[in-house]
């Protein structure tokens, strides 16, 4: 082994270390029980407690004056219920729509596709008063239905962007090849195009899942605590008589888990999309 | 009538006229070879036989009928395209039996029917592998 690629190895490494470093301290943190982590100095023996993990899945946040009951579970399954539907609509929706956009020319195509990347830039401050005002009015106000559909202006803009760039790159000629195999077009739709551009479905996807996952300002506004995922429910560990370190570590990793698993599961359909070349010759 | 029967069709794409009243008449088993230079619409031609494109003007009929309305899933017309166009996806097998599947062939027949174009090009040991892998 060269000198060189030795020293790229210790490189990496430093940098790997560098940047997984917070996510290292953060899952150690979380097996520490508040004492040992307000220690000075830091350090990184110490005797692992499963007492933050034990309280969160109780529901129990124990403080200096005593318990307090948080719906940390509950935040955690409502942010997979609201994360996973808004992508599962968004692909619904908006993989046909990519396709459309990228194989037909029609009157003010643009215009309408540019028109859903602006939901992806308008600032959600802008819409949350009239939208909390309809919501209202249509008793979707506190409602996983309401949430989601606000979330398709985060996810469904963010698909269709994507993955109209990936169907554009498919050539033509497959799809129509296919066609006059004798298929129709909504066969080769979904026989060609959509297993052609998966591994841009995938990326697209997992990328929405974690823009989703991330959203605070709207569960804060249109949600109350029955229906708040994570992000939102992370404030209840911020109480008056002080903050459990160890508790919010142990929430931030059972927060990082199922978007670590999808990024892990996503990861095969986006290694798959470097080894198909599209056109042989 | 001919077979084919090509009469008076136009097509253009922007400002640019490729074909302009082009007459053709193929009859059954008949080879013909259209040639020209590049950009002379060779392919449009035979895109729009296809049913790929559509033309502006002018008739295209089968058999005396017109073709005109129907997709290209429709219209029992083979064509070979300039890069292949292979379904990178599909294994070798799937590549040959696609157009009997959109026939809906019986899965016997089709099985027995790839094998002989497999065993004719010297391909039936490779039908499992993708196009890349060939």
């Amino acid at each position: 082994m060269s000198f060189g690629r030795i020293l790229r190895g210790v490189l990496l490494a430093l940098v790997a270390l560098f940047f997984l470093f917070p996510l290292v301290w953060v899952a150690l943190m979380s097996f520490m029980t508040n004492a040992d982590i307000l220690r000075s100095p830091p350090s990184i023996v110490f005797t692992p407690t499963l007492e933050n993990y034990a309280a969160l899945i109780a529901g129990e946040l124990s403080t200096n004056v005593g318990a307090l009951k948080i719906d940390y579970m509950q935040n955690l399954l409502n942010s997979l219920i609201l994360s996973a539907c808004s992508v599962v609509l968004s692909l619904l929706l908006g993989v046909p729509a990519a396709y459309a956009f990228a194989r037909f020319k029609f009157r003010l195509g643009e215009n309408m596709a540019f028109t859903m990347l602006s939901f992806r830039f308008a600032p959600p401050l802008l819409v949350l008063l009239p939208l909390q005002l309809y919501f209202q009015d249509l008793g979707l106000s506190d409602t996983y239905v309401g949430l989601i559909w606000v979330y398709q202006l985060i996810t469904l803009p963010l698909i269709l962007w994507i993955v109209r760039g990936y169907f554009e790159d498919i050539s033509e000629d497959i799809e129509n090849a296919y066609r006059l195999d004798g298929h129709s077009w909504l066969r080769t739709f979904l026989k060609i195009a959509v297993p052609l551009a998966r591994p841009g479905i995938a990326a697209a996807a997992l990328l929405a899942f974690i823009f989703a996952w991330n959203n605070f300002i709207f569960a804060l506004i249109l949600g109350s605590s029955s229906i708040q995922p994570v992000t939102v429910g992370a404030l209840a560990f911020i109480t008056a008589s002080g903050i459990n370190y160890g508790q919010i570590a142990a929430a931030l990793v059972l927060s990082i888990l199922p978007t670590l698993a999808l990024a892990l599961y996503a990861q095969r359909y986006l290694v798959e999309g470097l080894s198909l070349g599209a056109v042989k010759g | 009538m001919a077979f084919l029967d090509i009469a008076g069709i136009g097509k253009s794409f922007g400002k640019a006229q490729i074909l302009d009243g082009l007459d053709l008449q193929v009859e059954k088993g008949e080879f013909v070879v259209v040639f020209g230079p590049s950009g002379a619409g060779k392919t449009v031609l035979l895109r729009l036989i296809a049913g790929i494109l559509q033309p502006e003007a002018g008739d295209i009929r089968i058999g005396g009928a017109s073709i005109l309305g129907q997709g290209p899933e429709q219209r029992d017309v083979g064509m070979a395209f300039q890069n292949f166009a292979l379904y990178p996806h599909l294994p070798a097998f799937e590549n040959i039996a696609s157009p009997l599947r959109g026939r809906r062939t019986a899965e016997a027949e089709i099985r027995r029917r790839v094998r002989e174009v497999a065993e004719l090009l010297r391909i039936g040991h490779v039908l499992d592998h993708l196009p890349k892998q060939l």
